[in-house]
Parts: structure tokens; C-alpha cells; sequence
């Protein structure tokens, strides 16, 4: 089924949720990766480059500490030579300069240009306390250790997110389904639930056909069948009076059998009603629905109207009866119930594939009191039918009854009950 | 797209915490540097400093020349090399400087006076238990370049190089082929020792079985006595056969002072062109130069 167009779809709501909570776990998650790496690297890095640019100023340091101590004027001027030899051979590409210092910090070597700015320096002290004579210095180029780290950064950067990326699109997926499969198994269980609740509605409704049955037949044999009795004496009496030609008595025995056999006809009539509403067969569904806001307006005095939507001809027997029987309990409920009511409308449509019956008052009835057994048979019935039933509040005052009746549910109901009665 | 800033902005922070990431301490030349002062000996003794090979004989000069001038005071330093020298020389510190090279082109430049005085042999010297007393060319570029490390008897040949720039050296690299590139790729691959001293090298010698070095003969007979001096192909490293231009491996020796020489070192030099001078020399293993710089032959000394 298609969601209407701007309204997110349970799906996307879950996307969105989900993303909103992965997005800064994932992000960390993307930093660590992209930064941990080109850290670690130019950590190391600097640290060797670090104990390379100790390592050589030390060494030379030494050898120059010698010569200091053995030749302390001159020593500065022999310091040269190896300066130039260790800026030719230097023990590690990152070494750049390599200088050497007097105690006043002059350089021992002027010949050369200053060193550039932005060189990472270390240093070893020539001679160590008093005899301490000057200082090596080694000028580590940190650029192309740098350059490397950033181009890291960059490459692991685009890894983060390609991960992240992947990670996002897997847990996504992944709750996708999961809720995919929860749906379904929700669905199974609500089908399921559903066809129980059928099965104990029907088992029910047998019981109740069973009580029927049983007082139809108390009725029939209390009432009808003492009615045929009577007047089975009473024609006798009647057959004896006309042996007698007493005419007066004729006529007052006549009398007397009519008006039991209209009892009995009475008696017959409210049976059957109790089986299906007479009005139903003899009126329809909409004109037995009049009937009875007709009666409710003229005994309660409510100004009732009905408003009927739709062909509501040729339905199942079992919705009519439903519909007839919620619409006359509603209205049964507003005259006992709906303090104050004045105004009560009925409205009954048949759309494509079910029966939509809607009956609201203005009293002050409450739609979240205990239901009591009226409520309860009317939803009954509408699930019964595979509809649903609900009463609420209409504000500011005011009880609605809503309920609606599957046709299919019914037609289906209507085929397996033909289908029990041929075998 | 809000991952993508916040993995951008985590990003930019680490590239930003690379950047700048503690330079360590900054020289003080890296400020402005003044001028260095010049220190100058004291006018009334003469010092005298440079290159190592020049010590055996500027010591036995110096010595004589007390002997003739004993109120004259003479101070010859150890080795400083010959670039330090020419430094010396020019900040004042010394009076003469010893030099084994000639003077590059930026040295000329400081005004510097140059008056060469002897040639000496350069010798390849090996350690006193090397039972070889021969060695060839090409045996010297092969043991350079790791090809050849053992000498005959088998005993691991073990190189002592010095620092480049050194005179000897360059004298060996200027006439046996190959010699220079298989010495650079050494001293870039650091698989020899580098001593920057003649002192070093003499110790060096003397205490690394195997060892090979390049040195002068003043400083061999001095410094080793017991270290076999090599012959180059058969001939060998003397000051006859340099004079006969049969050995050609050799230094020369100049003394260098800032100007003209004046007083003291004026003494000096003239005492060293002179024929006891000369004969100092000779005897210290140089080839003794006359007044014009000239090589004499043996028999023109006294």
C-alpha cells in the first residue's frame, strides 16, 4: 500500500531515527579511523627523526668535546672540518643543518647562510660543567615526515568515511529487516489473535443461538402452545354450543377464540422477531432504521435524524442484522444512558467493502465508563463480522459510536455456513 | 552530509595538530647573528696550527728555531686541519697556519699570503701484523667498494677513511681510478670508519687488526713505526721517488699568513727555506723547498 505523498512512511521514520543515532557514533568512529593512523605515524616518525637529530649531535658533540679539551683556543677551528664532513655524509636524509656553537651561542662557522626558519632542532652540549665548551646543533627538516602523515590523513580520511559509509548502509539495512520481520511476525500474530477471537465469538454466538432456541421453545410451549390448547377447548365448547343452538353463547365463544388465536399470532410474532427483526424482512434496512428513530423520537422525545449512504440493498442478512441490532442498542443506550440528549443522528453508508455505521448524541454519556453488556454485544457482533467497534467522546460534549462491518467477512461467513449446511 | 562535515572537521583538527606540533628549541643564531669577534694571539709569541701532516716537521722546525732564537716563543697546536687554518689564520688566532691542500677559491679570498715549503710522501700504511707490503691499484678500489675485504693471508681488510676534503685522500683519488667514486660511495654508505685526526689514525692503525690507512710519511715514521708502509704497484712511498716523479702521491706543505709575514713568523719561514731549515725537513721525511717554492734535488742540500 502506497503512503500519501509527505507523509514519511514507518520505514523512513526508522531510517531517520536510526541515522540520527548511528551519525555520531559513526562519526567518532571515522575520526578514530582516519586520524589514529597518521598520528601513530608521524608520531614515530618525529620521535626517530627526533633521536636521529640527538644521535648525530651527540656524537659529534664527543669528538668535539676531545678536541676542546686538548686544544681549548683552537679547538672551534678544527670543529670544521668535521661540520662539513658531517653535512656531506649525514646519517639521516632529515638531517639539514648542522651547526656548532661557542658558550657565547656564535656560530663556530659563518661561511654558510643562516639556517632556514622552521627546522626542528636538537642538541648536545660540547663538554660537560666548566669544561663545558660549546654546543652541536642538528637542524631536522620535518617537511617531507609531515607531508607524508597529511597524505595519510587524507587517504585514511577517505577510508573512514567509504567505512562509515558501509556501516551506516549495513545497520540501516540490517534494521530494515529486522523490522520488516517484526511487522510480519506482528501481522501473523494479530491474524492470528484475530482468528481465535473469531472462533471464541462464534462458539459464543452458537451458545447464544442454543439459549434462543431453548426459550424460543419454552415461549412456543408456555405461550403459543397453552393459546392452541385453549383454543382447541374452546372449539370444542363451541362445537357443543351449536348442538345446542344457544346463538348468544356461539357468538361470545367466537369471540373469545379469535381473540386467543391473536394471542397466539402475538406470541408466534415476538418469536420471531427475537429470531430476526421482522421490520428488517418486511421494510429493509434503511426503512427499519427510520422505524426505529421514529420510535426513540416519539418516546424520548429527541429529535432524532438518519442520514443513509449507498446502495445498502443486497447485503448479507448477517450485516443487516448487525446493523440493525448496533443501531437500535446505540439508541436503546442514548434514551437510558445520555443525560440531557436532545439531538441524535444516525448515519449508516455502504462503501466498497464494508458498512460504516456512525450514531452520536449530544448528552453527557461517557465513553470511557465500563462497558456494560449492551456494549459489549454490539462490539461483538461488528467483530463477529471482521469489523471494528469503538465509542468516543465528541467534544465539548457528546458519545459517538462508531462501527464498521466487512462485507467480505460476512459474504465469506455467509459460504462456509452454505457449505456446513450441504454436507 | 552531516558525517561527512564531522569527519571533515575531525579531520582538519588532526591535519592542524600535525602542523603544529612542537618544534623543539630554537638556536640562538637563529636570531640576528653579530659579527663574531675576532681574537688575536698575543704579538709577542707566534702560534702556529693546522693540518696534521704538517706537525712533524713544523715541530722539529720550531724546535731548531728556538735553538737559534731561545727568547722567541713558538707554540705549534695540535691538528686543526687546514680549513680550520685558513679560519685561524684569518680571525687572528694564529700567527702562521699550516696547510696540506691548496687554498679553495672563497680561501683566497680572505688576502691570505702562501709560502709552500715541502712536498712529503703520502703513504698506505697498514696494521704491524698484515704480512702484505704490496698493494695494487685496483686492489685499492676493490677493497673500497667491499670487493675485495681480506688481505692475502686472509685477514679481514678493514678500511680507516678520512673525512672528505682531506689532502692525502684527494691526492690518491687524483691518480688511481675509481678511487674517488668508490671512497664517496663509502663515506655514503658509512661502511668504513672516519677518523678526522692524524692522532686517530695513527692509534687506528695501530690497534685495528687488518686496518688500512692512508697517511704521510713523516707522520708513518713518527706516529707507526711498526706499521708497514705499503708499495704502490712496486714502487715505493719515498721522497726519492717522488723527487723522481715515480710515486705520485704526495702533499704539499705551505705555511699561510694573513698579509705579508711580518716579525716572528717572518723569522720562521725564513729559518724553514733556510738550508738548516731544509735539512730539517729532509730529515723529517719532507722534500725541502727552495727560497722560489722550487723542489731541489737531494744533492742541493748541505
Amino acid at each position: 500500500m502506497s503512503e500519501p505523498l509527505g507523509i514519511p512512511s514507518a520505514k523512513e521514520e526508522l531510517v531517520r531515527e536510526l541515522s540520527s543515532r548511528l551519525v555520531p557514533t559513526l562519526s567518532i568512529f571515522a575520526f578514530i579511523v582516519a586520524v589514529s593512523a597518521p598520528l601513530a605515524y608521524f608520531w614515530m616518525g618525529d620521535r626517530e627523526l627526533r633521536q636521529s637529530g640527538l644521535s648525530t649531535a651527540e656524537q659529534a658533540a664527543e669528538v668535539l668535546a676531545r678536541d676542546a679539551e686538548e686544544e681549548p683556543l683552537l679547538w672551534r677551528y678544527d670543529s670544521l672540518k668535521l661540520v662539513e664532513h658531517l653535512r656531506r655524509f649525514r646519517a639521516s636524509t632529515y638531517v639539514e643543518r648542522i651547526e656548532v656553537t661557542d658558550l657565547q651561542g656564535q656560530l663556530i662557522d659563518d661561511r654558510v647562510a643562516l639556517p632556514r626558519p622552521g627546522l626542528l632542532w636538537m642538541s648536545a652540549p660540547i663538554g660537560e660543567g666548566p669544561r663545558r665548551a660549546g654546543t652541536v646543533w642538528v637542524g631536522m627538516d620535518r617537511r617531507p615526515l609531515r607531508q607524508r602523515a597529511l597524505g595519510l590523513l587524507v587517504v585514511f580520511s577517505a577510508l573512514a568515511i567509504v567505512l562509515a559509509a558501509f556501516v551506516h548502509r549495513i545497520a540501516l539495512h540490517s534494521a530494515a529487516r529486522a523490522e520488516s520481520r517484526i511487522r510480519q511476525l506482528m501481522q501473523s500474530l494479530a491474524a492470528r489473535t484475530a482468528d481465535q477471537r473469531i472462533r471464541a465469538l462464534r462458539l459464543e454466538a452458537i451458545t447464544h443461538q442454543e439459549e434462543e432456541r431453548r426459550a424460543i421453545a419454552r415461549d412456543l410451549h408456555d405461550s403459543v402452545g397453552q393459546s392452541i390448547t385453549a383454543l382447541r377447548i374452546q372449539a370444542e365448547v363451541l362445537s357443543m354450543t351449536l348442538d345446542q343452538g344457544d346463538a348468544t353463547r356461539t357468538r361470545g365463544l367466537a369471540t373469545s377464540i379469535a381473540k386467543s388465536a391473536d394471542g397466539a399470532i402475538d406470541e408466534v410474532r415476538r418469536s420471531l422477531a427475537r429470531l430476526r427483526p421482522l421490520d428488517l424482512d418486511d421494510l429493509g434496512l434503511t426503512s427499519a432504521i427510520t422505524r426505529l428513530a421514529d420510535d426513540v423520537r416519539e418516546r424520548a422525545e429527541l429529535e432524532v435524524t438518519c442520514e443513509f449512504e449507498g446502495a445498502l440493498s443486497g447485503l448479507p442478512a448477517s450485516v443487516e442484522t448487525a446493523a440493525y441490532r448496533i443501531v437500535q442498542e446505540a439508541l436503546t443506550n442514548i434514551v437510558r444512558h445520555a443525560r440531557e440528549a436532545t439531538r441524535v443522528s444516525v448515519r449508516v453508508a455502504q462503501e466498497s467493502e464494508r458498512v460504516c455505521i456512525d450514531v452520536e448524541d449530544d448528552g453527557l454519556g461517557r465513553a470511557d465508563s465500563t462497558p456494560g453488556r449492551g456494549i459489549r454485544g454490539m462490539s461483538e457482533r461488528a467483530e463477529m463480522l471482521g469489523g471494528t467497534f469503538t465509542v468516543s467522546d465528541v467534544f465539548p460534549r457528546g458519545t459517538l459510536v462508531t462501527a464498521r462491518l466487512l462485507l467480505e467477512d460476512a459474504q465469506m461467513s455467509k459460504a462456509e455456513e452454505s457449505t456446513e449446511v450441504g454436507t | 552530509m552531516r558525517a561527512l562535515l564531522w569527519v571533515g572537521l575531525l579531520a582538519l583538527i588532526a591535519a592542524l595538530s600535525i602542523a603544529v606540533m612542537e618544534r623543539g628549541e630554537v638556536p640562538p643564531f637563529m636570531d640576528a647573528q653579530p659579527a663574531r669577534p675576532r681574537s688575536r694571539a698575543p704579538s709577542t709569541d707566534l702560534h702556529l696550527a693546522g693540518s696534521g701532516s704538517n706537525l712533524v716537521v713544523t715541530r722539529a722546525l720550531a724546535a731548531a728555531f728556538r735553538l737559534h732564537h731561545p727568547e722567541a716563543r713558538l707554540v705549534v697546536h695540535d691538528s686543526i686541519g687546514s680549513t680550520g687554518a685558513v679560519q685561524a689564520v684569518a680571525d687572528g688566532a694564529i700567527g702562521v697556519g699550516l696547510v696540506a691542500r691548496p687554498l679553495r677559491e672563497e680561501e683566497r679570498a680572505l688576502g691570505l699570503d702562501v709560502t709552500p715549503y715541502a712536498r712529503i710522501p703520502i703513504t698506505f700504511i697498514a696494521h704491524p701484523d698484515v704480512r702484505d707490503r704490496d698493494i695494487t691499484r685496483a686492489e685499492l678500489v676493490a677493497s673500497l667498494r667491499g670487493e675485495s675485504a681480506a688481505w692475502r693471508d686472509g685477514t679481514p681488510l678493514v678500511w680507516l677513511l678520512r673525512e672528505r676534503g682531506d689532502a692525502g685522500t684527494e691526492s690518491v683519488a687524483a691518480h688511481v681510478e675509481g678511487f674517488g667514486a668508490a671512497q664517496e660511495d663509502a663515506l655514503l654508505a658509512h661502511r668504513f670508519r672516519v677518523l678526522f685526526h692524524d692522532d686517530d689514525m695513527a692509534r687506528g692503525i695501530l690497534g685495528v687488526r687488518g686496518a688500512l690507512g692512508i697517511s704521510d710519511l713523516p707522520a708513518a715514521r713518527a706516529s707507526m713505526p711498526t706499521a708497514p708502509i705499503l708499495t704502490l704497484d712496486g714502487v715505493a712511498a719515498s721522497c726519492e721517488n717522488v723527487r723522481l716523479g715515480r710515486y705520485p702521491f704526495y702533499k704539499e706543505l705551505a705555511f699561510i699568513t694573513l698579509g705579508a709575514p711580518t716579525g716572528l713568523s717572518r723569522d720562521f719561514l725564513a729559518f724553514a727555506a733556510s738550508d738548516a731549515g731544509r735539512v730539517i725537513i729532509e730529515r723529517a721525511g719532507g722534500i725541502a723547498f727552495g727560497v722560489a717554492g722550487e723542489m731541489l734535488p737531494a744533492e742541493a742540500l748541505p
